[in-house]
């Protein structure tokens, strides 16, 4: 499956890169769920090969009836910053891109910046995935990689 | 169905931490709110049955890790 980024503005421009003032994101389409709950609508989450973790908003947790606070806890943190997190983790699953259907333990946490994060542990090891960015706009490849028995 | 991927007119002006409701066809808001549920209670409203939610952060800045 061929999936163009996704362009969004973002609140200053790029000085060192001509001042422009847009971003171009590879963003998935998935709905979240557990159980036998019915799936969330569907979700704009981030494809981040930086992020160890696949996470998602509490609020999103909620939604989906977990107890947040309930799952496994582990502060979790950026790099840029000594800051940390709690981030709680819960099974769940991931319908994507409406083809391919998951379970994965995620973290949900308070305050992220997006409804959800795939990282490498859940998304990583279960998609492959190749960047293109010599097109315009830059595109992502997802293939889901076959289980080993 | 034909999807929009140019977000950035679309969202300049929605509301700043919040969830926003974007119509299947990403083409325009159709619901906002502080919480997924009140976002998605306004798409529905607006005759949008399968709305795509994105949040929405105080600022967009570059991301790093």
């Amino acid at each position: 499956m061929r999936i163009p980024y996704t362009r969004l503005q973002m609140a200053e421009p790029w000085v060192a890169f001509g001042n422009e003032d847009f971003e171009w994101l590879p963003l998935l389409d998935v709905q979240l769920g557990q159980g036998r709950t019915k799936p969330s609508y569907s979700l704009e989450v981030l494809v981040d090969t930086g992020s160890s973790l696949c996470l998602f908003r509490a609020d999103l947790g909620r939604l989906i009836g977990l107890d947040v606070e309930a799952g496994a806890m582990q502060e979790i943190g950026g790099v840029t910053t000594n800051q940390t997190e709690p981030a709680y983790f819960h099974t769940v699953k991931l319908y994507i891109a409406r083809s391919w259907t998951v379970r994965i333990k995620a973290g949900i946490v308070e305050t992220l910046q997006w409804a959800g994060i795939l990282g490498r542990r859940g998304f990583f090891d279960k998609f492959a995935v190749r960047f293109d960015h010599s097109v315009s706009p830059p595109m992502f490849d997802l293939e889901r990689i076959p289980q080993i028995q | 169905m034909e999807q929009n991927y140019d977000l950035s007119e679309i969202l300049a002006k929605a509301p700043r931490n919040s969830w926003v409701a974007l119509n299947a066809e990403k083409t325009k808001v159709v619901g906002t709110g502080k919480d997924p549920e009140t976002a998605v209670s306004e798409a529905l409203s607006n005759g949008a049955h399968d709305p795509v939610l994105i949040w929405c952060p105080a600022a967009r800045i570059p991301l790093v890790g």
